[in-house]
């Protein structure tokens, strides 16, 4: 069992990793054989278990989400990889077989293990991840039951990241207009309560999100503040930059608004390193 | 803004669709027309690809999506996207951008959190098993089935999680609607042997427990026997072909005649209230090949036993020869005795009027304790010593 894979699952969740051996041996079967896949399944993981968390989620129930997040692609393993990773238009062969890796899922997870109860709880959440929340998308089904709790995660997660990750044919979304977009699938793609708590859990600019503000300076999400509106965060001028952190919600700036959100990489920023050194300042000031 | 055909600048960010397009990099859209039909086929084509996008986003790639709404007649773009092309983007050179932070200010109401954990843990086994049920069902009507060989295991799997949790019902429907398919589930011992292991019926519960177990042709099942009896399935294993020997003697009598010693052993221990006339020949020939085989005294008695139930005039008749004096050749005679031994032992486990009839027919080639037991028998008393 790779040492790497286990770092990385135990990052986003703890587990006796001594209990999932197979668990560990599939995903190191979905990293060999495409890494986007791998590096996304980490990521629908990391939101599921965030998302798990806010809603009160822990211990096993949060290991079982985290295992149905990371295997929720592994369908793809019956995916021919020049599908998988085809930059151009599919023709509808090929999106036949792309939009059947849901239902792959069955088959892949049963060849690699015996499956148990708690295999079909996170196989639930493979197939119905791109079954909508009113029971249309795919694959499609006949059933009046409504999808698996997990499943509804899932399939949030798994939309959020897609949008959100660069694609060797497309730019990504930023996260704050996914989010906007995402609202659009409000009780019919997603389920509202989930919806609305991964919404109101990343607020309006999730921190880490480079904005430009009303007076054309541009700044780096940095936190929300107890009892702060979702569109009023705490923030750190990059351009120009400053040293002090500037809260949304202090009347001395109720002028200044966040005009839009922008990509970190065309003004050269990594928002996540001044996240990182300003929460490294704060501790040091405390 | 459109109808009365006035200029007015609106905010991307103000209409639904518009975020969408913005979202892919959309800064500016002009609209050329009026005409509210073909605004109304604009909008519906790109919230079709917003709901496609949202379904699956990588179903939608935007350099293959009609962003723009054409006249058919003259080619001009009546609605036209306008998209930034950025230049840092560049397809080498994409960003990995980490997963944001939900350090959001507004937690979930805890009614809503209440509800979900509720909903999660009140689904019981039997919930997770219907879902199940019902998605190998979708799948199967997906036509997706391409390796019979892994849809049997998972149909086999899900049985067996089936009786794990005491569904014996909901594991037999699945077998009887995937009859088919679980065919090549029977070749694979260790997932069969779990499938045994994971439920003991108790007697009012054999006839449903064994309809799941209905394909597993017999002939396999006793192939298993051995492999499976020291696994923790071996004492359904045995119930299992207990019940198919009470419900389809003949063909476990099939299987019997052609199985190794072990096999015979163990199968005619239940196959003894089955014997019929029919079946004595091939009883003989195997009590023969038994004893050149050496077998061990017990499968030598269950085979006798045999011999008497399928017919017992004639079990005498042949029971007689191996009593009556031959040319002995030196050596020979004490396996024979041996075996005498073992034919008394057994016909006087329960004596009966043939069977005295039969101890006086033979007395006169007895000597010493042979005799001795034959008399204990005829006068209906005791058994003969190891």
């Amino acid at each position: 069992m790779s040492r790497a894979i286990q770092r990385d699952v135990l990052s986003i969740f703890d587990c006796n990793v001594p209990d999932f051996e197979r668990e560990f041996e599939t995903l190191s079967l979905i990293r060999k054989y495409d890494e986007y896949t791998y590096l996304h399944s980490l990521n629908v993981a990391r939101l599921s278990i965030a998302l798990g968390k806010r809603l009160g989620l822990e211990g096993p129930h949060l290991a079982e989400l985290g295992w149905a997040a990371l295997l929720h692609d592994i369908g793809k393993l019956h995916v021919p990889l020049e599908v998988l990773n085809k930059a151009h238009k599919f023709t509808a062969n090929e999106l036949a077989i792309m939009q059947s890796h849901p239902a792959e899922a069955l088959a892949a997870f049963a060849k690699n293990q015996p499956v148990t109860l708690q295999g079909l709880r996170r196989l639930s959440a493979a197939f119905e991840h791109h079954q909508r929340f009113d029971l249309k998308g795919y694959p499609t089904v006949s059933r009046k039951l409504h999808l698996h709790p997990f499943s509804r995660i899932v399939a949030i997660a798994d939309t959020f990241d897609a949008m959100t990750t660069d694609r060797i044919y497309q730019r990504r979304v930023l996260p704050d207009v996914a989010l906007k977009i995402m609202s659009q699938g409000f009780g019919t793609i997603f389920d509202p309560t989930l919806l609305q708590a991964f919404v109101t859990a990343m607020g309006a600019y999730p921190v880490g999100s480079l904005v430009v503000l009303s007076d054309q300076s541009m700044a780096v999400v940095i936190r929300y503040p107890d009892n702060s509106a979702l569109d009023r965060p705490e923030l750190v001028r990059v351009i120009p930059q400053e040293h002090n952190s500037i809260n949304l919600m202090d009347p001395q700036f109720r002028e200044l608004k966040i005009i839009r959100s922008a990509f970190p990489e065309d003004h050269d920023i990594e928002p996540f390193a001044v996240v990182a050194l300003w929460r490294n300042r704060a501790s040091a000031k405390t | 803004m459109i109808r009365d055909g006035s200029k007015q600048i609106i905010n991307l960010d103000d209409w639904p669709i518009l975020i969408f397009l913005k979202g892919f990099g959309c800064s500016k859209i002009e609209f050329r027309t009026r005409d509210i039909n073909l605004i109304d086929a604009w909008s519906a084509r790109i919230l079709s690809y917003e709901q496609s996008y949202l379904s699956d986003p990588d179903s939608v790639k935007v350099d293959e999506c009609h962003w723009d709404e054409v006249d058919p007649h003259s080619g001009i773009a009546l609605i036209q996207c306008f998209f930034e092309r950025i230049e840092s983007f560049r397809a080498n050179q994409m960003a990995q951008p980490a997963v944001p932070l939900m350090e959001g200010p507004i937690g979930v109401p805890s009614s809503a959190a209440l509800n979900f954990m509720r909903e999660l843990e009140t689904e019981s086994p039997i919930d997770t098993l219907h879902r199940f049920t019902l998605i190998l069902n979708e799948y199967r009507s997906y036509g997706l089935i391409k390796d019979s060989k892994t849809w049997s295991l998972l149909i086999g799997d899900v049985m067996a999680v089936c009786l794990e949790y005491g569904q014996i019902n909901k594991a037999k429907q699945i077998a009887e609607e995937h009859r088919e398919a679980l065919s090549a589930y029977w070749t694979d011992v260790q997932r069969t042997s779990r499938l045994l292991a994971s439920y003991d019926p108790k007697v009012f519960e054999l006839n449903h427990w064994m309809k799941i177990f209905e394909t597993i042709p017999s002939s396999r099942l006793i192939g298993m026997l051995e492999s499976l009896l020291t696994t923790p399935a071996g004492p359904q294993t045995l119930k299992l072909i207990s019940a198919r020997t009470h419900e389809n003697p003949d063909e476990m009598i099939e299987i019997c005649f052609h199985s190794d010693s072990a096999i015979q052993k163990l199968l005619l221990q239940w196959l003894l209230p089955h014997w019929r006339p029919a079946h004595f020949e091939k009883i003989l020939n195997n009590l023969h090949q038994s004893k050149k085989r050496k077998d061990g005294p017990e499968i030598q008695r269950l085979w006798i036993l045999a011999l008497v139930r399928s017919s017992s005039r004639n079990a005498y008749d042949e029971l007689y020869e191996f009593f009556k004096p031959k040319l002995l050749i030196w050596g020979s005679s004490h396996p024979q005795k041996k075996l005498q031994k073992l034919i008394l032992q057994t016909l006087g486990e329960n004596p009966n009027s043939e069977t005295r009839e039969f101890m006086k027919r033979i007395l006169k080639f007895l000597k010493g304790d042979l005799a001795q037991y034959a008399e204990q028998i005829i006068q209906g008393q005791g058994r003969i010593g190891g």
